[in-house]
Formats: structure tokens, sequence, C-alpha cells
């Protein structure tokens, strides 16, 4: 009999996912927001 | 649905940009394709995200949690309803009044998991964001808009590169309906990877089909049979072949067990 799978990859990605963010989210928040605020002007081709 | 499907592309452009209000200017990686060069972003470009932590060396726990998160939920839903680039490649297709492409190019399903893999691994070796260099989207949002906003600054080499490369996009783009979301798309390719197992799907019910291929020939990921919707990596969930469906074959689905 072949068993349905997709429920438990779909558990298993969610978990990893959430386990991901819950961990790192306050350690990694702050770089990722200052790749928003503080512009590499040089990246798109200004002032290089 | 187009016309739902157009207001949330709306939203997706206007939450895209909230970030003209600094407080709004957030750590959190977008589920689409957005420049968080551009002066008014509020998010940050996952695959900038990526690139930068692939640069640094480090593993980006946060960023791909979040990408999971909205993977597992939507699949490539995202490309469809609310990425801004996708809905550039929408207005060039509405402006050129085409209902096909212009030139048939086969479906290639695996170029844009390519292109993620060049990606990092450029960035890898460069200890550079070598893709934001030559991307389209921040051309486009970022590059052109920061010219007007900040008149002080001189153009810069990469400037002329990031309009060669959206001209040639733009070109693409009129020939070929969603050919960055097709083909070269690496935020695309994330998704898709989510695609066969994402809890939003749309299935066909091929006891209903009654092969009159219409669903086909508005596809704009090209998927040529309609048994291959529920699993394919290149569909963008974009319900044009629910609307055109006669039978009724075609449906959303969101059953959490199948």
């Amino acid at each position: 009999m072949k068993r349905n799978l997709l429920p438990a990859i779909r558990l298993a990605l969610l978990s990893v996912s959430v386990v991901f963010v819950a961990v790192f989210a306050a350690e990694q928040y702050g770089l990722i927001r200052s790749f928003v605020r503080f512009l590499c002007v040089t990246c798109i081709g200004l002032s290089d | 649905m187009s016309r739902l499907r157009r207001a949330t592309q709306v939203l997706g452009l206007v939450l895209a940009n909230i970030g003209f209000v600094g407080i709004l200017k957030l750590g959190v990686p977008c589920p689409f394709f957005y420049c968080y060069g551009c002066p008014w972003a509020a998010f940050a470009c996952p695959i900038g995200v990526l690139q930068h932590y692939s640069a640094l060396g480090l593993f980006p726990f946060y960023a791909l949690g979040l990408l999971g998160l909205f993977g597992v939920a939507l699949g490539r839903f995202w490309c469809g309803w609310a990425c801004p680039f996708g809905t550039v490649q929408d207005i060039v297709t509405w402006v050129t009044r085409r209902k096909t492409d212009a030139v048939k190019v086969k479906r290639v399903p695996w170029t844009k998991f390519v292109v993620l893999a060049g990606v990092i691994l450029a960035a890898w070796i460069a200890v550079d964001t070598v893709f934001c260099r030559v991307c389209p989207a921040g051309s486009l949002f970022a590059a052109i808009p920061h010219r007007f906003a900040s008149p002080d600054l001189t153009f810069g080499t990469y400037f002329y590169v990031h309009l060669g490369t959206l001209a040639a996009a733009l070109v693409a783009f009129v020939l070929i309906g969603r050919f960055w979301c097709r083909y070269l798309c690496p935020l695309g390719a994330v998704f898709a990877a989510f695609n066969p197992v994402s809890v939003l799907k749309v299935k066909a019910d091929m006891g209903k089909c009654v092969q009159c291929g219409k669903c086909m020939e508005v596809c704009p990921a090209a998927i040529e049979k309609p048994e291959e919707i529920e699993k394919c990596t290149d569909c963008i969930r974009c319900g044009k072949c629910i609307e055109v469906c006669e039978s009724e074959a075609i449906k959303i689905d969101t059953s959490l067990g199948r």
C-alpha cells in the first residue's frame, strides 16, 4: 500500500522553518535590516 | 479572479514601498523579487540576503526559515499574485495585447535552479553580491529611481550595465510572457522547490477534464498538460487556467492532507 508522505514532508519543512526563524531571528534580523537601511550605491551603478 | 489578482499585485507593490517611512524599513526578507536598494524599500530582497550571507560565509537560518514558511504555505503563488517584477511582466504582456508568446520556446524547468546556484556560488567566490550588479529588477526599482532621487550621485559603469540588462529583459518580456519567472528567476527557483508540497495548490480533476486545451493556451508558465499543473515547479498559481476552464475541472486546493 502506497503511503501518502505529503503531510509528513510538510510538517517537517514547517518545523525546520519555524525553528530557524524562532532561534535565529533575534541574531540575524539586525544584519538583514542593515541591508535595507544602508544602500550599496555601487551595486546599483552609482558613484563608482 | 483576474481583478483580485491585479489588486493583490498592486498591494504587493505598495507594501514593498512602505519603507519611505524610515521606521518601516524592516529586517524581513520579502516573499517576492524586489530590490532593497529602492529608496522606499521596506523589506529585504531574499536573493540579496542569500548573496550577502554567502559572501560573508554565514548560513542564513532566519532568511531560509522565512522563505520556508512562505514556500510551504503558498509555493509560487507569490510569483503570480504579489511579485512586483512579475507585475511588470504582466503589464508588458497587457500593453502588447499578446495572447500567446511571439516566440515559441520549449519549457525548461531547470534553468532557474542553475541561476540560483550560480548566484550563490558567485557571491561566495567573489565575496560580493555579484548578481545585484546585473539584476534587471535592481535596474528598474533601484538604479533608475535613485538616479532621480539623488541627482548628486554620479553614473558608474554598472548603471549602464543595469540599463542594458533591463532593456534585454524588457525585450524578452515582449516576446515571451513571464520570461523571467519561467527561465531565470532565482527566487522563483526557491519557491518552485516548494510547489510540489505547498498547502495551496492548483489541481486539475482529470475525470472532469474534456481535454479542450484552453487552460494550456492561456498558461503564462507554458505548462503542457493539465495533469502537470499540481506538482509542476513552473506553475505560478495565477489562476488563468481556472478562469477559462468551462468544465470546472481546475480548482484551487488547500487541503492539508493531500
